[in-house]
């Protein structure tokens, strides 16, 4: 799966709209409590474990890419 | 080629048919789909089900292809088409077809658009908001709650029980008695609230949540005109963690900081639980103290008697029997709950330490649904009787076609998934939840296997009712409801068969019909995961609703408790019954050689015809053992086979089931040989042991009982034991008789 694709499966959207610009001032369901949601979900599809300041930084599409590099996952 | 060339050719290979005629239908429909995709519409209205077999992404590409291109109009024909045949396969596509035909305003393409992808995907979450979305805005509330229902029984993430919790709230209010729940917390628990909301409209209420503001439980306890108070909570959650209140202590702890803050936690929780109880009449719910880690201290941990862990266990026990001299409050076992899911996913360390989310998301589906243990009773909503059917329900197969020797009910499997059933049905029966029999049966066939099956646990003392008769279930149950005094909906029915099942559900909907599935060693956990029987005290009157029963109690335990191996078999009070086997046996016989594997001195799988040879043969001798003990009765466990040759016996066959293996039986079984062999003057007795992959625990089995070798040759060997000379001797601890009645 595509972070993209995780995005829109844990807040249930279309991966259509789910951009690269995506982010917690975007898109509604993607509030505190879901993007505890959001974490979860994308340690488990790339079997990663966040430190939390990166957790704390992922706010976009855009972000999450680049701290999954940091990772060594290629997305 | 042109739009209408290409149409003449899709139709004309329609119309033809066969192999190579759908691959050039489809490259025709393909290009038509580039060409003039409203004319691929109009063709595939003609002869949808010639284009679907010709290529099965064809719809797909249409739907596409039209989106794409923004023919709104089409795209809706195209819905309505699509409905009834598998022309698009791909949700994805369904459910961007629904979008967009939604945002064209056209809501019934829409609509058909989702259910094709509910059709195509059961479980298509999408699918189901889009449908309750529709519904919510054309202001069909009832269709609406019926879809949240329906995506909440499909997903338990926290993203769709959110969703469904939030849009509830924008619904009018339904019916149904209300609940107010309070959760006061030293830790993060608001996403426990959705996940109660499900749990408690399933079971008809309508909740109302209080949450306390982050860390102000003490202070909404004691302040008599706290907001919680005047909330008049019906029940209130006490969750508390130890590392909130003793961080010091949790990771690692000194002996004297324990001792200190045990008496503080109990304290604590006391001091507030009496607060509560004083100012309002709810029920107070503690989540016991658990572990977020591992043991400090390894293996040691329980060797030293200032552990954690040993202080964390008596730290819940002394508040467990507190507790238990107030009648409204109780403490929910927390690490039992989030155990059940597995600790390791129940608490996440992240989410603890990023959020103070102490319980993780996994376990809060389980939270909320043990939470409703407690909630239902207090609401009246215990049921207060199982109906249950006998065939495939309470042992296994049809008694009336195999009778009663040849159903599944037994020590061992296929029927000790039944036996355990009937054993969790039995502790609802001891808390007076009344059990009654609906079955479709002739009596003369099942009644004998109530009254009489050694392996019944169920006897009739313990039915309240029992409709063992032809006709309709439904029937029986109104006359059983009538008979006992008690509302249809406090009654479960459980059935094996879904077609009884589906009649109950239908015409009587107010009794809780339990979706049992096809595996009968589900049945228990099924039972037993049910929060429907619950009582917040056990009176007299209860425990003596239904006849006592002494069941068994718990191998496991008494073995753990037992000082010593020796006082352990002395307290089993184990007795054996050895017989020459009769013909009733014979099926039991057959079923022992020919799936024992481990205590099996020679492996030879003898068929009913064999069996029969030695049952009626004067040179044979076949003997079986029967064993019980203080747990119950394992029934034939054991078989010999001696062949008499002039003044030796040999045993030719001997062999044990290995659930009755370290009582020592064995000895007793060839005790009961040798005295034989004694009073018929046999001079020697022969033992054959056949070296397999399994029998390696039997391989000394004649050494230990004082035979010498004879032989020993490609892994087979052979024993002698001198009558006059070496007596063989039962242990002290079993108890050996003969005869029929005798254990």
């Amino acid at each position: 799966m595509s972070v993209e694709e995780v995005v829109a499966r844990v807040f249930h959207l279309d991966v259509s709209e789910v951009t690269d610009q995506a982010s917690t001032e975007t898109l509604a369901q993607w509030d505190s409590m879901g993007h505890l949601s959001l974490i979860t979900g994308l340690e488990e599809e790339f079997k990663v474990s966040f430190a939390i300041v990166d957790a704390m930084e992922m706010s976009s599409v855009q972000r999450i890419k680049r701290i999954l590099m940091d990772y060594g996952v290629a997305t | 080629m042109n739009a209408s060339k290409l149409t003449d050719e899709v139709e004309a290979r329609a119309a033809l048919g066969g192999l190579s005629s759908a691959l050039r239908l489809r490259q025709a429909f393909e290009r038509l789909i580039v060409v003039d995709p409203k004319g691929a519409v109009d063709v595939l209205g003609t002869h949808p089900d010639e284009i679907s077999e010709a290529g099965s992404n064809l719809g797909n590409l249409l739907a596409h292809t039209l989106l794409e291109r923004k023919m709104y109009m089409e795209a809706g024909r195209l819905s309505h088409l699509v409905r009834q045949k598998k022309l698009i396969t791909d949700t994805t596509i369904c459910i961007r077809l629904a979008k967009a035909l939604a945002q064209e305003g056209d809501s019934e393409g829409a609509a058909l658009a989702f259910e094709t992808a509910l059709a195509i995907d059961p479980g298509c979450i999408p699918a189901m908001r889009g449908l309750y979305e529709s519904a919510a805005s054309a202001g069909h509330s009832d269709e609406a709650s019926g879809w949240l229902t329906r995506l909440a029984e499909t997903d338990l993430s926290y993203s769709t029980v959110s969703y469904v919790y939030k849009e509830r709230r924008k619904l009018p209010g339904s019916e149904g008695r209300a609940v107010r729940i309070a959760l006061l917390s030293s830790y993060v628990l608001d996403w426990l609230i959705p996940y109660l909301d499900v749990e408690s409209r399933k079971s008809g209420l309508i909740p109302e949540f209080y949450l306390a503001p982050f860390n102000q439980y003490t202070q909404q306890i004691l302040n008599s005109r706290s907001n919680l108070y005047q909330f008049k909570p019906d029940v209130i959650f006490l969750a508390l963690g130890l590392e909130d209140i003793f961080p010091e202590i949790v990771v690692s702890a000194k002996e004297s900081e324990l001792a200190r803050a045990h008496v503080i936690a109990v304290e604590h929780v006391l001091g507030l639980v009496r607060e509560i109880e004083s100012n309002c009449g709810g029920l107070t719910v503690v989540h016991s103290f658990s572990a977020l880690g591992r043991d400090g201290q390894g293996i040691l941990e329980n060797r030293l008697a200032n552990s954690f862990s040993n202080w964390l266990a008596a730290l819940n026990d002394e508040l467990a029997a507190e507790l238990r001299r107030h009648e409204r409050s109780f403490l929910m076992p927390l690490d039992a709950v989030v155990g059940w899911v597995g600790r390791e996913r129940g608490h996440q360390a992240k989410m603890w330490y990023m959020a103070k989310m102490r319980i993780a998301e996994p376990s809060l589906p389980e939270l909320a649904r043990y939470s409703m243990r407690y909630i239902k009773p207090l609401k009246g909503l215990t049921k207060k009787c199982v109906i249950l059917d006998l065939d495939g329900t309470l042992w296994g197969g049809v008694v009336g076609e195999a009778g009663s020797e040849g159903i599944a009910l037994g020590p061992t499997a296929p029927g000790i998934e039944y036996v355990d059933f009937q054993r969790a049905l039995l502790n609802l029966s001891r808390r007076g939840i009344l059990l009654a029999v609906c079955s479709k049966n002739n009596p003369e066939d099942a009644l004998p296997v109530i009254r009489t099956h050694p392996h019944m646990v169920l006897r009739e003392a313990q039915f309240a009712a029992m409709r063992i008769n032809w006709r309709s279930k439904v029937d029986n149950i109104l006359e059983i409801a009538h008979e006992l005094n008690i509302g249809l909906d406090s009654l479960v029915f459980i059935d094996d068969n879904p077609h009884e099942r589906e009649l109950v559900k239908q015409l009587l909907p107010e009794v809780l019909t339990v979706n049992i599935p096809k595996d009968p060693s589900l049945y228990r956990r099924i039972l037993e995961d049910m929060t429907d029987f619950e009582l917040l005290a056990l009176t007299k009157e209860d425990e003596v609703r239904a006849a006592q029963y002494q069941a068994n109690s718990n191998r496991q335990t008494a073995k753990i408790t037992a000082a010593s191996l020796n006082e352990y078999l002395q307290s089993l009070n184990v007795r054996v019954r050895v017989d020459f086997a009769p013909r009733a046996a014979l099926n039991r016989v057959v079923q022992l050689f020919n799936k024992t594997n481990q205590f099996n001195l020679t492996t030879k799988r003898y068929q009913t015809e064999d069996v029969i040879r030695f049952m009626e043969s004067e040179e044979c001798r076949i003997y079986d053992l029967h064993v019980a003990d203080r747990f119950g009765d394992h029934g034939l466990v054991g078989i010999a086979v001696i062949r008499k040759e002039r003044e030796d016996w040999h045993i030719d066959s001997l062999l044990m089931s290995c659930r009755v293996m370290g009582l020592g039986v064995e000895t007793a079984f060839l005790e009961r040989i040798y005295s034989d062999a004694v009073s018929e003057r046999v001079v020697r007795l022969i033992g054959e042991y056949v070296q397999t992959k399994k029998n390696q625990p039997v391989k000394e089995f004649y050494a230990q009982h004082g035979f010498s070798l004879l032989k020993d040759e490609n892994g087979r060997q052979e024993w002698e034991l001198i009558v006059a000379t070496t007596p063989i001797k039962k242990p002290s601890w079993i108890t050996a008789g003969r005869g029929e009645g005798t254990l």
